[in-house]
């Protein structure tokens, strides 16, 4: 993004409605130039409305390109007042048949790339960071030694459930467990390893830049039974006591059974909070699986009664998003649904939450 | 006259048993979110779901609902092939079947 923000003195047109949180970024400077140019640029400055009104005459014309995002009345390099007009990308820049001057008033192109909508509540917020414990859940994680053959590994913290008085994050298997070989990095996933956040594809496969939030518990879903579950031991203080997720908040205690074009969200590494619906029910889906990060072939399961759920473009669930919890969506006190684990671009594949409580003997930590 | 009659009767059985499967809508009342299908699809889903997932290149086969509400078989495959579309009917004991070309479908880890 090329252009200064302070230089900007009204955005009334955008594609969408944008947080403009960059506004931080401005000059708060009180040195009589800026207090001047302030001065120059208010609303009140009869120069600035009349610009104001030429780029309002022709912004619906300009806006009928599909490549510009919105408009602006700003300033030049040199401080003269300007059109401003926001395009997508550098192409379609250079493609553009912007004029030159409207009215006599010069036009500036700059490219923004396009506006996206920042929820109230749920902009900016990373999925990614290290936190600060005791850590909210739907965040980047994994097994501490999960870095062989070139590559670190890692996916998703997804939630938090009770077993025995004591409690437990949620992910899958293939997040936590799955390292069976000794293989590239001589050592394979073993009870009492810790479990960090955020992951180490986030640390650049350095340990050392996350931190310890719990401990492997030793139980491993595969390949025997139906889920791709397992369960991590928190570490006391390291992960908040009532569950909560990112942008998802706590959960109901119990839980519920999908149903055909159920509107379920999830929380997780890389897609942050996405919506769906489910599209299937009953499935049977054959999933391979590595022996180690970037490993050789392991197995193939083949799993049975899974929730099926569009995901069209992987935009509901990525790679690093394994280990979200799927939830209804709903506001307040969501129940769980799934637990996602595997997926196409066309289709995400969770298993049914009420088998994998089962087979941890666990409950949900919630309302 | 008797052939006539007879070739009647079975179009009659046919369309009844090709159209039993398209009146198992789920939508309710208010077109939302539907119940569990019912048992009888799933049955049918149960029963072939060995023979659909042995055929090379299909990896996941689910019962799910077409625009309109009506159940249907979905099966996934990693890519349309000529033995894929050969084997894979467009009806099984009467319920209509869709493939979805999803690709493989993959543990959603990430590696860096």
């Amino acid at each position: 993004m090329k252009y200064s923000i302070s230089k900007l003195l009204i955005i009334p047109v955008v594609a969408i409605i944008i947080n403009f949180s960059g506004c931080s970024r401005q000059d708060n400077s009180t040195s009589p130039s800026t207090q001047q140019q302030e001065n120059l640029l208010s609303m009140e400055n009869t120069q600035v409305q009349s610009v104001f009104t030429i780029q309002e005459r022709h912004t619906p014309k300009l806006m009928e390109n599909s490549d510009v995002v919105g408009t602006a009345t700003g300033l030049t390099d040199d401080g003269r007042l300007a059109v401003l007009v926001f395009v997508k990308t550098e192409v379609s820049k250079s493609a553009l048949n912007v004029p030159t001057t409207l009215e006599g008033i010069p036009v500036l192109v700059q490219v923004t790339g396009e506006f996206k909508a920042m929820k109230s509540g749920g902009g900016g917020v990373s999925h990614t960071a290290k936190q600060t414990p005791p850590i909210q859940l739907g965040t980047s994680g994994g097994w501490r030694h999960d870095l062989a053959n070139g590559y670190c590994c890692g996916g998703t913290l997804g939630s938090l459930v009770s077993k025995g008085g004591a409690q437990y994050i949620l992910s899958n298997y293939h997040v936590l467990e799955a390292d069976i070989v000794n293989g590239g990095n001589s050592r394979v996933a073993t009870a009492g390893d810790p479990v960090i956040q955020p992951a180490l594809i986030d640390v650049s496969c350095i340990a050392n830049n996350a931190q310890n939030v719990a401990t492997l518990s030793g139980m491993k879903s595969l390949p025997g039974s139906n889920v791709d579950a397992a369960i991590a031991q928190v570490i006391s203080g390291m992960v908040r006591t009532d569950g909560a997720i990112l942008e998802v908040g706590t959960l109901s205690a119990t839980t519920v059974s999908a149903a055909l074009n159920q509107a379920v969200k999830k929380s997780g590494r890389t897609t942050g909070l996405t919506r769906s619906k489910v599209s299937g029910l009953n499935a049977t889906v054959s999933v391979a699986y590595d022996n180690e990060c970037a490993g050789g072939a392991a197995f193939t399961k083949t799993y049975t009664g899974q929730i099926v759920i569009a995901n069209s473009g992987s935009k509901f669930l990525n790679s690093g998003d394994s280990g979200s919890l799927m939830v209804q969506d709903v506001t307040t006190s969501p129940k769980a649904v799934g637990l996602l684990f595997a997926g196409s671009s066309t289709s995400a594949i969770a298993n049914p939450i009420g088998q994998v409580l089962s087979w941890a003997g666990a409950t949900m930590v919630g309302n | 006259m008797w052939k006539n009659n007879f070739a009647v009767c079975l179009l009659s059985v046919l369309i009844s048993i090709g159209s039993f499967g398209c009146n198992t809508q789920l939508k309710n009342e208010e077109g939302e979110e539907q119940e569990m299908p019912q048992s009888e699809i799933n049955d049918v889903l149960n029963r072939n779901a060995e023979k659909l997932m042995s055929i090379n290149g299909v990896v996941g086969v689910y019962v799910g609902a077409q625009t309109n509400g009506t159940l249907c078989l979905r099966v996934m495959v990693k890519e349309l092939t000529e033995e894929i579309q050969k084997y894979i009917p467009k009806i099984l004991e009467g319920h209509p079947v869709e493939i979805e070309i999803s690709g493989e479908i993959k543990p959603m880890e990430n590696k860096e």
